[in-house]
Order: C-alpha cells, then sequence, then structure tokens
C-alpha cells in the first residue's frame, strides 16, 4: 500500500501469526497421543517422524522425488517450448492470428484433464503420454502470454524499429522480445504452477514407478496418514521452489527494466 | 437534415459492426472445419485405426443420441450442480477470508500462515488429505471445488482491497461513514474488478478440479462420463464429453469476461489484458 503501512513484523504479530499453526499442530499430537482420533489412521508426529527417516534411509524418498521433478520438467519443457513458438506464430502473423486464435481460446477452455481419456488412450499410460499431458498444462499458458506480450509493443518502439530500418529479425530480437519478455516470464510462472499440478495428476492417473503423487494415492488407499502428509509436504516445499527459482531468473532478465510497484 | 446525417452514419456503425461480427465468426471456424475435414478423411481412408480416432460423423451421431436419451443431460446437470455448489461455497468462503484479511491486519496475521501453506500445494495434493478427512463422496466433490475456487477469489479480493487508495479511506473517515458504508461506497467499488479477476480464475480452477474428482469418485458427471468412455473403448464417448467440457468452461469465462470488463469498463485500457 504505501510506505507508512510498510510491515514491520513485531512481535506481537508474529505471535498472532503463530496463534493458528500452534493450534493445529497441537491438537494433532493431543489427538494423536491421547487417542482422540484413530491413531492407525492418523499417525502422530514422531510416527511421521519416523516415517521421514525410514524413506530417507531406503531412498525411496529421493527417487520418488527424482521420478516427480525429471517428468515434471520433461513435460514443461515440450509444453513450453511449442506454446512459445505458437505464441510466436500468433503474434507476428495476423493470417495465423485470425485463423487459430479463436479455435486455441476455446481449446484453452478445456480442463487439462478432460483430455486424460484421450490421452491414455492414444500413447497407453508410459511416460510419454505423461509429458504430453503435463506439457498441455504448460502449453497455453506460454501461448496466451506470449502473443499477449508481442501485442503489448508501444507504438513508439514500432516506429523506432521503422525508423532505424533494422531488418525482421533484429526487430525481433531487439524490440518486440525484449517487450514480451515480461508476460513471457509471468506465463512461465503460471505454467510451472499448472504443470506442478499435472505432475501430481499423472501420478495420480497413471501411475508408474516412484513419485511424490505415488506417496500420495498410496497413503490415502491404505489409509496411512503419514504418507500423505510427507507428500503433502513435498509437493508444497518442491513447488515453491520452482516458483523461487523462476522469480531469481525473471528478476536477472529483468535487472535493467525500471521498478514497478508490483515488483 | 443534421440529424437524419447522423441517424445513417449511426445505421452504417451498425450495419458495419454486425458485418465485422460474421465476418469475425466466419474467419474463427476456418481452421475448425479445416481440421474437421481432414479428421473426417483420416478415418473414413483409415490413415489412423477408427477405433482410435472414430471419424467426426460418428461423434456426432454418439452427441446426438446421448442428448436424445437423456443420459448427456442428466451427466451435465450432475457437473453444473456440483460445480455450483462448489462456487458457493468457495466464493463465499473466499470473499469472506479476503475482505477480512484486506480490511483487518490482525485477520491478515492470524490467516497468514494457513492460508500460504494451503495455497502452497497444488489442489490436486490436498485430494488424498480430504479423501482421509471425509471419504470418497459427494461432499468430497465439493470440498475440491470449493478449495481450488476459495484459493483465487480470497487472494484476489484481499489484493484488490488492499489497492484502494489511501485517500479515499481517508475520505469515508472524514464523512464519518458508517463502517457498512465505508464498504459499500468505498472499498467495493475499487476493489471490484480485482474481485472478479479472482472470481473468473476461480471458476477456470474449479471447472478443472470438478473433472478431476469426476473422474476419481463421481458415478455420474461429465468426467465420469469420459471415464466410462474410456473404459469401454468409446473414443466416440469421450470426444463427446471433451466438446461438452469445453463449451460449457469457454461459455462461463466468456459470461465473466464481459462481467469483469463491465466492471473494469472505468480503468484505463492497458490493464484490461486478460
Amino acid at each position: 500500500m504505501s510506505s507508512k503501512h510498510k510491515s514491520s513484523l513485531t512481535p506481537s504479530r508474529i505471535a498472532l501469526r503463530s496463534v493458528i499453526p500452534v493450534l493445529v499442530v497441537g491438537f494433532w499430537v493431543l489427538a494423536t497421543t491421547r487417542g482422540w482420533i484413530d491413531p492407525k489412521i492418523w499417525a502422530s508426529p514422531s510416527k511421521v517422524a519416523d516415517a521421514w527417516r525410514q524413506l530417507t534411509l531406503n531412498g525411496f524418498l529421493w527417487k520418488a522425488i527424482e521420478g516427480s521433478l525429471l517428468r515434471e520438467t520433461g513435460g514443461f519443457l515440450l509444453g513450453a517450448v511449442v506454446g512459445f513458438l505458437v505464441g510466436n506464430l500468433l503474434g507476428l502473423s495476423r493470417i495465423a492470428d485470425w485463423l487459430a486464435t479463436p479455435l486455441l481460446g476455446f481449446l484453452k477452455q478445456i480442463s487439462v484433464f478432460a483430455w486424460l481419456p484421450l490421452i491414455s488412450l492414444f500413447f497407453g499410460i508410459g511416460e510419454w503420454s505423461k509429458a504430453v499431458f503435463i506439457g498441455i498444462s504448460a502449453f497455453f499458458p506460454l501461448v496466451t502470454s506470449t502473443y499477449a506480450g508481442l501485442h503489448s509493443v508501444q507504438r513508439n518502439h514500432a516506429e523506432l524499429a521503422r525508423l532505424l530500418r533494422l531488418s525482421p529479425w533484429q526487430r525481433y530480437r531487439k524490440i518486440l522480445l525484449p517487450a514480451a519478455l515480461p508476460a513471457i516470464l509471468g506465463g512461465i510462472q503460471l505454467g510451472l504452477v499448472l504443470t506442478w499440478m499435472a505432475t501430481v495428476g499423472a501420478d495420480f492417473f497413471m501411475s508408474a514407478g516412484y513419485s511424490i503423487g505415488g506417496f500420495l494415492i498410496q497413503g490415502a488407499s491404505s489409509l496411512k496418514f503419514g504418507l500423505v502428509i510427507i507428500g503433502v509436504a513435498l509437493l508444497g516445499i518442491i513447488g515453491w521452489g520452482l516458483d523461487f527459482l523462476t522469480r531469481q531468473v525473471g528478476g536477472y532478465l529483468l535487472r535493467n527494466r525500471p521498478k514497478t510497484l508490483q515488483a | 437534415m443534421s440529424k437524419i446525417d447522423s441517424k445513417r452514419s449511426h445505421a452504417r456503425t451498425v450495419l458495419a459492426a454486425t458485418g465485422s461480427v460474421a465476418l469475425v465468426v466466419a474467419r474463427s471456424l476456418v481452421l475448425p472445419a479445416a481440421l474437421v475435414v481432414l479428421w473426417h478423411f483420416a478415418s473414413t481412408r483409415r490413415w489412423v485405426n477408427p477405433i482410435i480416432l472414430p471419424p467426426p460423423e460418428v461423434v456426432w451421431q454418439t452427441l446426438q443420441d446421448e442428448w436424445a436419451n437423456g443420459d448427456l443431460a442428466l451427466h451435465t446437470k450432475a457437473s453444473l450442480v456440483r460445480l455450483g455448489l462448489g462456487f458457493l461455497v468457495g466464493a463465499g468462503s473466499g470473499l469472506l477470508v479476503g475482505v477480512g484479511m484486506g480490511l483487518s491486519r490482525k485477520v491478515e496475521d492470524l490467516l497468514s500462515v494457513p492460508f500460504q501453506v494451503v495455497n502452497l500445494v497444488p489442489t490436486l495434493g490436498w485430494l488424498p488429505v480430504l479423501i482421509l478427512l471425509i471419504g470418497l463422496n459427494e461432499k468430497l466433490a465439493a470440498a475440491l471445488i470449493g478449495q481450488s475456487i476459495f484459493i483465487a477469489v480470497a487472494l484476489n479480493t484481499y489484493r484488490g482491497i488492499r489497492q484502494v487508495p489511501l485517500a479515499q479511506m481517508e475520505i469515508a473517515r472524514v464523512y464519518k461513514l458508517s463502517f457498512l458504508q465505508t464498504l459499500r461506497k468505498v472499498v467495493f467499488p475499487a476493489a471490484i474488478p480485482q474481485i472478479f479477476t479472482g472470481l473468473r480464475a476461480g471458476l477456470a480452477n474449479g471447472w478443472i478440479a470438478l473433472v478431476v474428482v469426476e473422474l476419481l469418485v463421481c458415478s455420474e458427471g461429465l468426467g465420469y462420463l469420459m471415464s466410462q468412455g474410456r473404459s469401454l473403448f468409446q473414443l466416440d464417448l469421450v470426444l463427446v464429453g471433451i466438446l461438452v467440457v469445453g463449451t460449457i468452461g469457454w461459455s462461463l469465462d466468456a459470461v465473466l469476461v464481459r462481467l469483469e470488463r463491465y466492471f473494469r469498463r472505468w480503468q484505463p485500457k492497458e490493464s484490461r489484458l486478460a
């Protein structure tokens, strides 16, 4: 808001922030140790810690993280690269824009998971179909953001390009792409959030091998809360990490831009 | 004379506008039509196995059959009711939490940690937790859809309210507006565009979550229809499902885009980028 209200965390505010977490954890400890809830389903904190130790020792945890992350990056790259290219085509060619943008606008509205039955019939349930499924989630944000970014180029910049008699490639490289960059970075950020969700979905619906989603499904079907809570925590931490990385890279790429309020 | 002229020019612009609407519609149908023709030949000439890709006329026939025997209407209605219920729960609680966190630092502090935790994990990640808490039933569907809508609505409402200029709040104080009057006359008018952005994003999220839940647990609904088509190897049914899901998602979004634009009409153009 304004600098007057610049938030500083006073001790009382920190106390207020920790009220609910303390209550939740306290309830969890009490309820599991006092037997208020079924201990077979709702593992106590110490049991969860045990499970964590076991998973790290026998290596399942690392294999699951590795499997999910590989799937995520592979699918994301596939979808993001294709999406970026299509976004450029639509953003630069008026004919392509006329022809294809309405269709893509419709396809975008189809819930990703609606493609699942079709993909699994086309490609089976191997890694390729997972990559395609995850890729779809990255494709649409990249198309939309690249397209919007290229269209956001200011008129005086376009005139400058004409004045300087830039070649089409120079014009693209020096004017259009830099202008589109912030939007594209936003698309990448959104794409990572959506693909991370799709990765979990791929693990759920086409489960194979070690994966974090596999933990979750196994935990839920065998009623083991410990596994579920570890899986949820991993999802949160890795999702946050991916977002953090994108922000850092984005901040670096945009380091020479004037600061705005949102940055 | 001048009146007639202005009338004439008005008629001309209206004509031009309807003409261009028809042109836009025609233009946007070129590529889909070409694809359908390609699809038709691909399956009738056996470039691809028609079991893997049934020809468009079969899909169209299936769509008509499913509509005629009432199944499609039944499943669509089940999905829409589920979405509506989730939307009521999710958007309602999201608005409450967003307004609370936006107006009061204390509420914001109190809820910030749980809110961030819920926000950080993808909606699907919460599914196993909800299964353990609620079980595999209709309430699970409402909870998951509601959760995915809640996040977007709460976050955007909060942001929208925080964007209200301090000067306007001070004016409200100077005029001694009551709390409710301040909300109605100052806070909401300024925050409503952002709130609508949240509702739109929330509805999109809810639509994704709906299909997931229906693929997994429900025994009716469009997701169920598609998973049935998949297990019976009836691709025409799957394609009909995709078509209907797309059409509904597209229409819902189109309505909210119009509303959003309406509420943003006073804003400068560049912030309208959706």
